[in-house]
């Protein structure tokens, strides 16, 4: 079972509650930590956001409390866990991003397909503006059907190589032209 | 080496982080000859292909790097990549475009890490975001905002500060943490409405009126600390309507909002008070534990045939975005969301969240004004009106909405009136708008 809100509550409610303490307080600093390292590696965007958002609030009610001179050291340390995750929020983000093109590519891929089946041998240009989309990403899915061999370079139409551009067709399929 | 070559390998070179690579690129590129042919615009086939095949390159390469910063190894990569096959200028243009596809959520982390509170000025950069929809447990959204305002002389998540004579932008990021863990957390908003009757509501008689306010505001702090209480243990984001607290209701509520332990935002109505020897219409936003609570000055007085509400407004007057890595949050209050050029604005900066505390008689221009920010920015937005009854001059009975929502997964704005008929009262209550099931409904309380 990994961290839960829950934990992160409870254990913020435990440091202001043992702040007079000071080995109550370490005990509790280093269990949030713990916590936060958790949480950072759990790839839950909003746990993480909501962890956080705790840390920074249990933090202002800390120095609205106003308690011991040697408050600093908690407060950083506290601050150091916010930066932790927001680092780990970033990075989360980022991949939540690659998973979207990622499933963008795939979607483009099996319509590159029946772009291909219904007219042969076909032009990345063209395929990118009949489903208009940037060229760039008719490459890039472009080489990954090649490389698993789906589609396969070809000679152009009526076997006129043009040497500046690239044209492509269904592997094995003869260009119906 | 050109001018051009010097400015995009000193663009590369020098970035300490992704966003001011992506804006030193896009800087080279806007420096370029205006009669420069990109390859997108070229007719020559072969051009064409070694672009995208280039640009598909580029990808690959920068998918390999890391998120927390472009390391001395990356920034040698992207130089060799950007000197290679391509014109500088084109190698900017599309490497910028690069960068900002993969590494735009830590754009504004890398923007407002050294300022957390500052006036974006005209010409300046800034990023913007994608409305963080894709995290609702719904459809995907039906369009990206860059894609329905395609930049040419920007990036999709980086743009440039237009001039807006009336309008001061100031970027407030001190509770970004905050924000960012209960907007992009919230699946339901609430429209508070208190009131059923003008007669519960204090309004000076014109010409010119400021002091409008609950007109026994014990009465009203009990109501709003109940429906507010409740109201937050069901959804993230509550608005209160405008001038419907006094200063002291709104210390009421702050205190209901530190009571939950989970994060929430209330919109605590606004307050016509003298600041600073100014008379204003504030917006307080309230964040649990947080000693200063967000702000907005009403910039569009209301005004009539007769009655003109006697607030000064700054000249400018001054939109504060309020902003996390992922969302962009403003206030308005009434008819400030009737001013073309500050919806026009909030668009332009990516606000998809405005919450609006407003007191009309007539709504159906909120919806349309609504309706426009969700196709510039893909906006969710909530309009918390009162009182329920308004007079029209032969003292016909008026129900306005209580709630005017919008939200972009319908596309259209949604309006809600208490469920009763007639003129006789009904007791307070709220509007829920459920994101999730793009569904509103209106609850009453019963308050002794």
């Amino acid at each position: 079972m990994g961290a839960t809100l829950g934990d992160v509550i409870q254990a913020t409610e435990m440091l202001v509650q043992s702040y007079p303490d000071q080995d109550g307080r370490l005990q509790t600093v280093a269990s949030l930590a713990l916590l936060t390292g958790e949480v950072a590696k759990s790839s839950d965007r909003g746990l993480m956001a909501a962890t956080r958002s705790q840390l920074g609030r249990f933090r202002r009610r800390l120095v609205a409390g106003r308690r011991g001179e040697d408050m600093q050291t908690t407060l950083k340390v506290l601050r150091d866990l916010e930066q932790r995750l927001s680092a780990a929020i970033r990075e989360e983000d980022v991949r939540l991003e690659d998973g979207r093109r990622g499933a963008e590519i795939t979607d483009l891929r099996s319509r590159i397909v029946a772009e291909l089946e219904a007219n042969g041998v076909v032009r990345p240009r063209e395929i990118a503006t009949r489903l208009n989309v940037d060229p760039s990403q008719v490459s890039r899915a472009m080489r990954s059907l090649v490389e698993d061999g789906t589609v396969e370079p070809a000679p152009t139409v009526g076997g006129v190589q043009d040497r500046r551009a690239h044209f492509y067709r269904l592997a094995g399929v003869p260009a119906a032209i | 080496m050109g001018v051009a070559d010097v400015s995009m390998v000193r663009a590369i070179a020098s970035a300490p982080s992704w966003y001011e690579m992506a804006c030193g690129l896009l800087e080279v590129w806007r420096s370029r000859d205006k009669g420069h042919v990109s390859w997108r615009a070229d007719s020559d086939d072969g051009v064409y292909d070694r672009g995208a095949e280039w640009r598909a390159d580029a990808q690959s390469l920068v998918e390999r790097m890391a998120v927390s910063g472009p390391s001395d190894a990356d920034r040698e990569a992207l130089v060799q990549m950007a000197k290679t096959g391509r014109s500088p200028l084109d190698a900017a243009y599309d490497l910028g475009w690069v960068i900002d596809a993969r590494f735009w959520p830590t754009f504004t982390d890398s923007w407002v890490a050294d300022r957390e509170n500052f006036i974006l000025g005209t010409g300046e950069f800034f990023p913007t975001v994608d409305a963080p929809l894709e995290l609702l447990p719904v459809q995907p959204p039906t369009s990206r905002p860059w894609a329905l305002d395609p930049p040419r002389d920007e990036l999709c998540h980086v743009r440039v500060m237009r001039s807006h004579p009336g309008f001061a932008v100031r970027i407030d990021a001190r509770v970004s943490a905050t924000l960012d863990s209960i907007l992009l957390a919230a699946r339901r908003l609430v429209a508070v409405q208190p009131n059923d009757s003008l007669a519960e509501i204090a309004v000076p008689r014109g010409p010119r009126f400021h002091g409008v306010q609950p007109a026994d505001p014990v009465r009203q702090s009990r109501i709003l600390v109940d429906i507010c209480t409740q109201a937050l243990s069901e959804a993230e984001i509550v608005v209160v309507p405008e001038c419907a607290v006094t200063r002291s209701i709104v210390t009421d509520l702050q205190r209901v909002v530190d009571a939950s332990a989970l994060d929430r935002l209330l919109v605590a109505g606004s307050v016509h008070e003298t600041v600073r020897g100014k008379r204003r219409n504030v917006a307080y936003a309230l964040l649990p534990d947080e000693p200063e609570p967000l702000t907005h000055d009403k910039f569009v007085p209301y005004q009539s045939d007769t009655d003109l509400e006697d607030i000064e407004p700054d000249d400018p007057a001054t939109i504060t975005v309020y902003m996390s890595n992922r969302c962009r949050l403003a206030i308005g209050i009434c008819k400030d969301l009737f001013n073309d050029e500050a919806v026009g604005v909030l668009g332009r900066v990516g606000v998809n969240l405005v919450l609006v505390p407003a007191m009309s008689g007539k709504t159906d221009g909120f919806a349309a004004q609504l309706g426009r920010l969700v196709s510039l920015a893909q906006t969710v937005g909530v309009v918390a009106n009162n009182p329920r009854t308004w007079r029209d001059r032969s003292g016909r009975a008026l129900h306005p909405a209580a709630a005017v929502f919008s939200q972009p997964l319908e596309g259209h704005p949604m309006v809600v009136w208490p469920s009763g008929s007639g003129d006789s009262a009904l007791p307070p209550g709220y509007c829920t708008l459920d994101l999730g099931e793009a569904s509103a409904r209106f609850v009453h309380r019963h308050i002794v």
